[in-house]
């Protein structure tokens, strides 16, 4: 077993274990902090398949921004979602129907992607540096997509800031 | 490991050497603090008055706005740089392309500006 | 020893810079009092008071270490590393010469701006776990700050990538045949004002100087941990200020001197600039912070992005007319500035 496989498989055993803390704790602050975790390790995931400037990206954005509106908007709620799990519901009687319903989902899931060939051997570095690679394939092929980001971005920008004027 | 994963290799070998030299400074202050347990000591800090209401407080709109908009122009800036690395060769277009992506967030931040939610009470 | 030799260079690197801050420790000291027509420290070492950043450090390891009751203890402790970690890491990018470096990374500019927005979670962490309402206000302010000024500072260093069109900060310093700050002048200057907020020194240092919030997001820590936080920031300082000469001052390049001697000239240069900075100008209300940061230097750096992207598309030799139009923007900039800033 290689040392990338080897990195590989502790990566994802550290990114999973950290999602199913985040979905089961009740402690939002504890939530944040171990998304910040698992979003840093997919970064590193990112670096095991030689895309240094999308891990970078990825810590760039989600362990800087992403964050930190996570932390700034968890801050608006009122003091009865404690942190300490006091005073928040965390049961209802849908039970039976959402365990359905995740069962289910995973079935779908599953008969999907078992049968797949999924090959597993090392990645090599495709291209000498992925950056210049990155802005040559955006701005020949994929331009458009890339000023609809930008449209995405002002809605979002104004949608923020039409609701937090009515706050205020 | 071939030979690509040779710098990846150093950033967590720095890593490494970080946090355990960080324990290591601990370590050492830990041998050679005093302990001496007081219930005043574990209070939380007022500047003298006694702290009350727990530490949740409920914080205005403007930190969350502050930070979308500094989310927003982020994904901008990480746009531009695989941008800043190629438009030379791809002459007016690119430069037009990206005029462009600016300009539209460039709007946004007039608009922020002007509605006033910009302003840091 | 393959295997070993990366460890071995972490620590060799982490105990330079450790001996440098304890210099620049000494010489911030020394520069801020005779600054105020004092003489700084003078009885620790007999000499100068050569011996005082020494008998901080041993001061912090001798105090106690207070957890409150009301904090978060796991990540009450985690949070100095998470502050500390991170910038050890950006030690592994930067060169010294073309000759001295640790490893050549191809996205080495990015690289460092993406592991700088880890201070401001540190300081989240810390102000959160710390179990105080105060220090959980002061940390979201500080992080407020932070966030504003990494726009800049992205946007900044963005105009040179252009002007080198690669990310390697190695092939950034050979490609200055004149240096950036004559192409840049504009993102240099927001370059210095962006990295003096995000290293929040003076005079930006509202983190940890309000009256009203005493100590912001440290409050309830103690010793050591403390002391980690403050040696994170010296890190950062480290790293930001190697940033400044490789961008925007040519790096190793220079006459006669061999290229490590010019490159801690420059380094030397940067500090001195800061510390002197530190102790010239009052320190910024935070309105007058948040509207520096969005209304003068986003825009600023936006601009000389635009310009910077014109000319070296449309102009074959764009070196002088860059330059001039530069210093002529830089001009009026300062001009409206004074308008804006009331």
């Amino acid at each position: 077993m290689s040392g990338q496989l080897l990195a590989f498989w502790a990566l994802s055993f550290v990114i999973l274990s950290g999602a199913l803390y985040i979905v089961m704790t009740k402690n939002i602050m504890h939530a944040v902090f171990m998304h910040l975790l698992t979003m840093s390790m997919i970064a590193a995931v990112y670096g095991l398949l030689h895309a240094d400037f999308m891990a970078a990206m990825q810590v760039l954005i989600y362990a800087g921004a992403v964050t930190a509106m996570v932390v700034f908007a968890l801050m608006l709620t009122k003091s009865q979602s404690r942190p300490d799990g006091a005073g928040i519901a965390v049961d209802n009687q849908q039970r039976g129907a959402s365990f359905l319903t995740a069962a289910g989902f995973l079935a779908v899931v599953i008969y999907v992607l078992v049968p797949q060939k999924w090959a597993v051997h090392e990645a090599a570095p495709v291209v000498k540096s992925d950056v210049a690679a990155m802005g040559a394939i955006i701005f020949k092929s994929y331009i458009l997509p890339f000023e609809v980001i930008s449209v995405i971005l002002l809605a979002a920008l104004i949608g923020v800031i039409v609701l937090a004027r009515k706050e205020d | 490991m071939n030979a690509g994963m040779t710098n990846y290799y150093y950033v967590v070998a720095f890593a490494i050497v970080g946090g355990v030299f960080g324990g290591l400074l601990l370590s050492v202050a830990r041998m050679l603090r005093p302990r001496k347990i007081s219930k005043t000591k574990l209070e939380a800090y007022e500047c003298g008055m006694e702290p009350f209401e727990g530490n949740w407080t409920q914080y205005s709109a403007r930190f969350y706005v502050f930070a979308l908009v500094f989310l927003i122009f982020d994904v901008e800036i990480a746009f531009l740089y695989p941008w800043g690395t190629v438009f030379r060769d791809f002459g007016v277009t690119s430069l037009i392309e990206m005029f462009v992506f600016i300009g539209v967030l460039l709007l946004g931040l007039v608009y922020a500006w002007k509605k006033g939610v910009l302003k840091w009470l | 020893m393959a295997i070993a030799l990366p460890f071995l260079i972490a620590l060799a690197l982490v105990i330079f810079v450790l001996s440098n801050i304890v210099f620049f420790m000494w010489a911030e000291f020394k520069i801020s009092g005779r600054v105020a027509d004092r003489f700084g420290p003078m009885e620790t070492g007999r000499w100068h008071g050569w011996a005082q950043p020494l008998a901080d450090i041993l001061k912090f390891l001798n105090k106690e270490d207070i957890i409150p009751a009301n904090a978060d203890k796991l990540i009450f402790r985690v949070a100095p590393f998470v502050g500390f970690i991170p910038v050890v890491m950006v030690l592994a990018a930067i060169p010294y010469t073309n000759k001295i470096f640790v490893r050549d990374f191809d996205i080495a500019v990015f690289f460092v701006i993406a592991l700088s927005s880890f201070t401001f979670v540190s300081m989240v962490m810390g102000g959160w776990a710390s179990g105080n309402k105060y220090s959980l206000l002061g940390a979201f302010r500080a992080a407020g700050m932070l966030l504003s000024y990494e726009l800049p500072l992205g946007l900044a260093i963005a105009g040179v990538v252009m002007l080198s069109a690669t990310l390697s900060l190695i092939g950034i310093v050979q490609q200055q045949t004149v240096w950036n700050i004559v192409l840049q002048p504009i993102g240099f200057l927001v370059f210095m004002v962006a990295m003096q907020a995000e290293l929040q020194r003076s005079p930006f240092d509202l983190a940890v100087a309000e009256s009203e919030l005493v100590a912001g997001y440290s409050v309830e820590y103690s010793g050591m941990r403390y002391a980690m936080f403050q040696l994170g920031e010296f890190f950062g300082l480290w790293a930001l200020a190697s940033m400044a000469v490789l961008l925007f001052l040519g790096g190793w390049h220079g006459p006669y001197l061999p290229g490590i001697v010019w490159f801690f000239i420059k380094f030397y240069g940067i500090f001195l600039f800061l510390a002197f900075s530190r102790v010239s100008v009052p320190r910024v209300r935070p309105d007058q912070l948040m509207d520096l940061g969005w209304k003068i230097l986003l825009p600023s750096a936006l601009v000389n992005i635009v310009i910077t992207a014109t000319l070296i598309v449309l102009v074959p030799h764009y070196q002088v007319p860059l330059a001039v139009s530069e210093f002529v923007i830089l001009i009026a900039a300062l001009y409206l500035m004074r308008r804006v800033l009331k």
